[in-house]
Formats: structure tokens, sequence, C-alpha cells
């Protein structure tokens, strides 16, 4: 199926067409949601959402204005944003700490992007650079949030964002 | 506006990112669609991201798929469970709920869900914009009492320039006289000083180095004409950094001028054995 039959079928309700999409953007889903949450047992209640939001949501995704992938992202993004915010994910996250780092070592990615090459990435870019697209990206800060937190304004923050993204676009442009 | 100043401005990462304000977002959607170059330059600031975010990716659990396969075939039909709205600001991700069914079903239920998701969206406009109001009114607010205070911290000053400029040009004046009080033998190492003049017909008085009287006392200037004491008023020994100006008395041919302590409020005829300072007028 190519992306645009996928989305055709979801539009007229086939649940099948939901597998394809998942096995397309499951890992890459659970990866954002995953860094996000921080927790892999709030990541899977998340992602199972996001799957039936997108579901339910598809026919609000024109794809004359938007890519695909970027829509299911941010769908994603902003459900695990949204997860964060709810006040028994703030009760969890105080008994239970999450070690990300060693669930991610142990755990490593297997899309299409090989750790290795991920980690290169990540060192090529500048710490400021990725920090500033981390908080926007997987922790949804606003503006003014990112400008406190880093205590630069915003017009260092688009030109940093701005060079973070001129390093990514090497890989993924 | 300068197209390509528009696309390095940083504006449309902020908006990929999901960082635009919600006018910024219209007009990032705006300009895409009017120029190609804008929408070729956000699609590929969108690919880079989902490069980063794939890059990212885990494999989630194996049941994963089932579960969540299994809760779309129990989900009720054309009805949602999940009414979380989404955020605003984001690309395409806008959405509203909508349940299943209003996809195929008769063309006036999708008009009906279509008016309620429009009222829902003014509603929401609405309380954005008031909130924004809101917040604006209380910055507005908070901004004009701090300028209301600067504003009598400036007033204040002023004043206070004001009146030592005064005592400085009267001090410099050619006609004043400056009389020195001494300390008499209960006075300690007390002293003050009169600037008296009597083209100008101004009496100032330097409080020196005389102590804070108790409580119940005050200090009290007399001016000594033709051998009599006159009252000059009583004062407090505050803010000794400035001189007092004596309003409404001047004495135009004093021989001396001295300083007692008196009862809080002050005395008709000077207490003689308190008497702490003591000057006379040269040529008085």
């Amino acid at each position: 199926m190519t992306e645009t039959e996928i989305i055709a079928a979801l539009k007229l309700g086939d649940k099948n067409a939901l597998g394809e999409v998942y096995d397309r953007y499951s890992a890459a889903l659970y990866g954002v949601v995953l860094r996000i949450v921080q927790s892999p047992e709030v990541a899977e209640e998340v992602v199972q959402d996001v799957f039936l939001k997108i579901f339910r949501n598809i026919g609000s995704f024109d794809e004359n204005k938007g890519r695909f992938s970027t829509w299911v992202i941010n769908v994603a993004r902003n459900a695990a944003i949204d997860a964060t915010r709810t006040s028994e994910f703030k009760n969890r996250q105080k008994t239970d700490q999450f070690d990300f780092v060693v669930y991610r070592e142990s755990h490593p990615a297997t899309n299409n992007v090989d750790t290795i090459g991920l980690r290169e990435l990540v060192n090529k870019l500048d710490e400021k650079h990725r920090k500033v697209i981390d908080l926007a990206y997987f922790q949804g800060y606003t503006q003014s949030e990112i400008e406190q937190e880093m205590n630069i304004p915003i017009g260092t923050v688009k030109t940093r964002m701005r060079l973070a993204m001129k390093e990514l676009r090497k890989y993924f442009g | 506006m300068n197209l390509q100043a528009y696309i390095t401005s940083g504006i449309l990462e902020l908006y990929a990112h999901g960082l635009a304000t919600p006018e910024e977002a219209r007009e990032v959607q705006a300009m895409a669609e009017q120029h190609p170059e804008v929408q070729q330059e956000l699609d590929a600031i969108q690919r880079a991201l989902e490069g980063y975010a794939a890059a990212h990716g885990v494999q989630p659990p194996a049941g994963l798929k089932d579960k969540m396969l299994e809760r779309l075939d129990g989900m009720p039909k054309g009805r949602t469970k999940d009414n979380t709205p989404q955020k605003e600001s984001y690309n395409n991700s806008k959405s509203k709920f909508e349940p299943e069914e209003a996809r195929v079903t008769s063309v006036a239920s999708v008009a009906a869900w279509i008016l309620g998701l429009a009222l829902l969206g003014s509603l929401v406009a609405i309380f954005l914009f008031w909130q924004q109001a809101e917040r604006a009114t209380a910055q507005v607010q908070a901004a004009r009492s701090e300028v209301e205070q600067v504003r009598k911290d400036c007033e204040a000053e002023k004043a206070k320039a004001k009146a030592i400029n005064d005592q400085f040009i009267a001090i410099r004046h050619w006609a004043t006289k400056p009389v020195q009080l001494k300390a008499t033998p209960i006075g300690g190492d007390a002293y003050a000083i009169v600037f008296w003049n009597n083209i100008k017909k101004t009496t100032y008085l330097d409080l020196g180095k005389l102590p804070k009287p108790a409580a119940d006392k005050q200090f009290q200037l007399w001016a000594i004409v033709d051998g009599k004491p006159t009252d000059m008023g009583i004062f407090d020994v505050a803010d000794t950094s400035t001189l007092i100006k004596i309003e409404g008395k001047f004495i135009e041919a004093p021989q001396a001028f001295a300083v007692t302590l008196e009862p809080k409020g002050g005395s008709q005829a000077p207490t003689l054995d308190q008497m702490w300072v003591v000057g006379a007028v040269a040529g008085g």
C-alpha cells in the first residue's frame, strides 16, 4: 500500500489500514513518546491512544496541506506532552524515577537509522543547539519557557534552531 | 515582505517545532500557501525533524500492536471516549476529535458536526483572546503602577534636591552670617550653626552635633534680643544631613542664638540650666 492508499483507506474507516500505519510508524512514535514521558509503561498507553486518535481524527488530515508523517508525529508529541501534564503522571514520576539512558542502551533502535548513526549525528550537533530542539520538540516547552530555561532571548532561540536544523538537514533533508 | 528574509528568519523552524504563537502559525500557513519556496523550505525542515524523531525510534514491545487493535475493535461506534483537544499551535494535528460515524453518515450530521466544531473553535478562540486580553491588562496595570511609583520617587527626589539647592543658595548669599553655637558645660561636644541673613530675612539651623533627646524632650531654639530670649521654635533631631529652615519668625537684630532642652512641645521661657549650645552674632 502506498501512503496515499493507506490514508484513503483510513478515511473510509478501514481498520486494517491502521495496522499498516502501525508497522510503519510505531518505532518512531514509540521512541518519541518514550523520550517525552520517560516511562515504558506510560509510553505504551500513550502510543495506543495515539493510534486510536489517528484513526479517529484522520478526517481532519488534509494531504494537500501537510505531510502525513509530520501529522502523525505531531499527534504523538501532543498526546505525550499532554500525558506529562496530568497530575497522575506527576505523582508517578515522584515515586518512580526512570532512567531513560539505561533503557535506551539496552533497547537500541531498530529503525532505519542505526544507533551508531544517531549517536554520531547527535554528537555533531552543538549541545546548545540540540537543547533548543529537544526542549521544544520533545518536551513541548513554549517560547517563553525556553527563554527562561536557557536564559536566552527568543531571537537567539530562533538562530540556534535554524543552525541546528541546517545540520540535521544534511542528514535528513 | 522579502521572501528570503522571511525564510531565513527562523519563524519556519519555530513553527515546525510547534513553538509558533497562533498568529504566527496562521501567518506561516498563509505564506506557505502563497509561496512555493516557503512551502519547500517548510517541508525540508519537517523532513529533517521527522528524521531526527525517527532517529530516536525505539521498537515498542511485541504485544502492543494487538492490544491497540483490540482497543480499536472495542471502540463504540461514533462515540469518542477521548475528548482531549489537541494543542492549537501545531501544523496539521489541529484535529479536534471527530467520531468515525460522522464521516459515513448523512450530510446533515456532518454539517451538524462541522457547525459544532466551528462553535467550539470560536469558543476556544474567544477564551484564548479573553485570556490574552486579561494577561495584557494585568501587565499594563503592573507597568502603570511601577511608573506611578517611579514618578513619586522622582517627585520626592526633586523636592529634596530643590530644598538642598535652596539651602545652598541661602548659605552662599553675601549677606548670610554663620553663627557658631558652642557647647555649654553641659553640652559636651555638641555644636550647632545658625545661618542668619538680614537682607533675605531667612534663618537656617544646622543641627551640627546635637544628640537625640529623650522621647519626652525636645530642643528649642532661642534668639537673644536686647538680653531677652525670643522663641524661634522647637525642632526634632532626625535628619542631620540637611538644614532646618526656621519658618515664620525672623529676628531683625539678634545678639545671640541658643538651644535649650525643653519638655516636649517647648516652653514659654528657656530652661536656662538646660542650655546646650550658645553663640553670639558677630557685630550683633
